[in-house]
């Protein structure tokens, strides 16, 4: 018999009622051993005769239960309930004392301990904090220089220098700008500070006529980009208020550099 | 599957002669094969003699219960079954004499003092599936009556009685899975 036969013909069924022969019996066992969907389909007519035989189920006289439980094979098994003396009583009161004891001390040592190791934590994620920030400063800070020495390596970047004015004699700014790119970087630390109602403004001379390249704070070390300049015979910074002016303030200019 | 994890621990504790487990076992097993074998041997001494053959034999070869095989239940089923049939065919019985023609069939199912809550609709499903079907099905299931009995006293091919059980079972398995959605 082929697995479609065993299903359709009704061997599971009879299976069940053991209504088959020696060999279908080997055949239909050997199905449901080895294919699922066999297994399941057996299952399910199973648990439909288990659910047909309890509603159609009937009580028999209580006195059988009895008899089954009382029957030697089963009575021998049967535990006597042991009520115990009064001193086998009190050793087990004193036994759980004890064990309450002793999951009190226990409870209290590790509730000690997990404080401890809650106050370590928060101590380490404060510090990790800090860790975290210095981190994220010096490597900032790395940032700006790799970019600034990337600039004054550079072959691209042209090299010019501003001197003082006699409003400034002693100041000195440099430009660095890539034609190419029209990018411009300013290093301007020797420049005084200003009132906060002023700030620097650079400028890009072409051809006599000032563009304007962006305002800035007098600030130390480090380059400041400065707006995009395509084309400049010179660059100037001027004095101007705050936020800049369309046109620059002559008298105040500061430095002067030419191309 | 629940049922056969239950299941599981059941046996395990009947096989560590856990005599609670008998008595469990007994509690919820004991009506559904005392149905089966009492519709049998129509006869409340003799069933009752019987059922408490069937839960010793239960207690007694529990590690001959292979689950590979089929359901606790399905295991318990063929005993109770058995155990009623070989008393039905043993020379004590042959006094009390059961006909061995049909005649005695009654619509179990159809039964009003079954006293059991239909929390699934069960008989409204059985009252769908027809007569020929739950007369197939009592026979076969729950009185004791093999194809041959069925084919020779239904004038059915034996072949029938089996597919026709098989598309009984079927159609009530459809109908309850279709209330259930």
């Amino acid at each position: 018999m082929d697995k479609e036969e065993i299903i359709s013909q009704g061997y599971l069924e009879s299976y069940i009622t053991g209504d088959l022969n020696n060999e279908e019996t080997r055949e239909v066992e050997e199905l449901i051993a080895s294919d699922k969907e066999a297994m399941l389909e057996f299952y399910n007519i199973q648990k439909l005769i288990e659910l047909l035989a309890i509603r159609l189920g009937i009580s028999a006289s209580p006195v059988i239960k009895r008899t089954i439980m009382e029957h030697p094979s089963v009575s021998s098994h049967i535990k006597p309930i042991d009520k115990g003396s009064s001193g086998g009583w009190r050793m087990a009161m004193a036994a759980s004392i004890l064990f309450a004891l002793f999951t009190s001390v226990l409870a209290a040592y590790f509730y000690s301990q997990w404080r401890t190791t809650d106050n370590e934590l928060t101590s380490l994620i404060a510090q990790n904090l800090q860790l975290a920030e210095s981190f994220n400063r010096v490597n900032n800070d790395l940032n700006n220089l790799r970019q600034d020495v990337a600039v004054l390596i550079s072959p691209e970047y042209q090299r010019i220098i501003m001197d003082g004015t006699e409003n400034a004699p002693d100041v000195k700014a440099v430009i660095y700008w890539n034609s190419k790119q029209e990018k411009v970087f300013l290093n301007s630390s020797t420049l005084a500070s200003l009132p906060t109602d002023q700030q620097y403004q650079l400028w890009a001379l072409v051809d006599g006529q000032p563009i304007d390249a962006g305002v800035f704070d007098a600030s130390t070390g480090t380059f400041q980009i400065m707006k995009n300049i395509a084309k400049a015979d010179a660059f100037a910074v001027t004095v101007e208020p705050k936020g800049g002016s369309e046109s620059p303030t002559l008298s105040t200019m500061q430095v002067l550099g030419k191309v | 599957m629940q049922t056969l994890d239950l299941n599981t621990v059941l046996i395990k504790r009947i096989k560590s002669r856990d005599t609670t487990a008998l008595d469990y076992l007994y509690e919820n097993y004991s009506e559904a094969l005392f149905g089966i074998i009492l519709r049998t041997l129509r006869n409340q001494e003799a069933a009752e003699e019987t059922l408490h053959d069937v839960f010793i034999k239960i207690w007694d070869q529990i590690d001959k219960y292979d689950p590979s095989k089929g359901t606790l239940f399905t295991w318990m089923y063929r005993i109770a079954r058995n155990q009623a049939i070989d008393t039905l065919r043993s020379k004590n019985f042959k006094a009390f004499e059961k006909s061995n023609d049909i005649d005695g069939y009654v619509d179990i199912f159809d039964s009003s003092d079954l006293g059991k809550e239909d929390y699934i609709g069960l008989a409204d499903v059985l009252s769908k599936i027809g007569e020929m079907c739950k007369k197939l099905i009592q026979l076969n299931f729950f009185m004791g009556y093999s194809h041959a009995e069925i084919s020779k006293n239904e004038d059915m091919p034996l072949g029938s009685v089996k597919t026709k059980l098989r598309s009984c079972l079927k159609n009530i398995r459809t109908q309850l899975s279709k209330d259930f959605g």
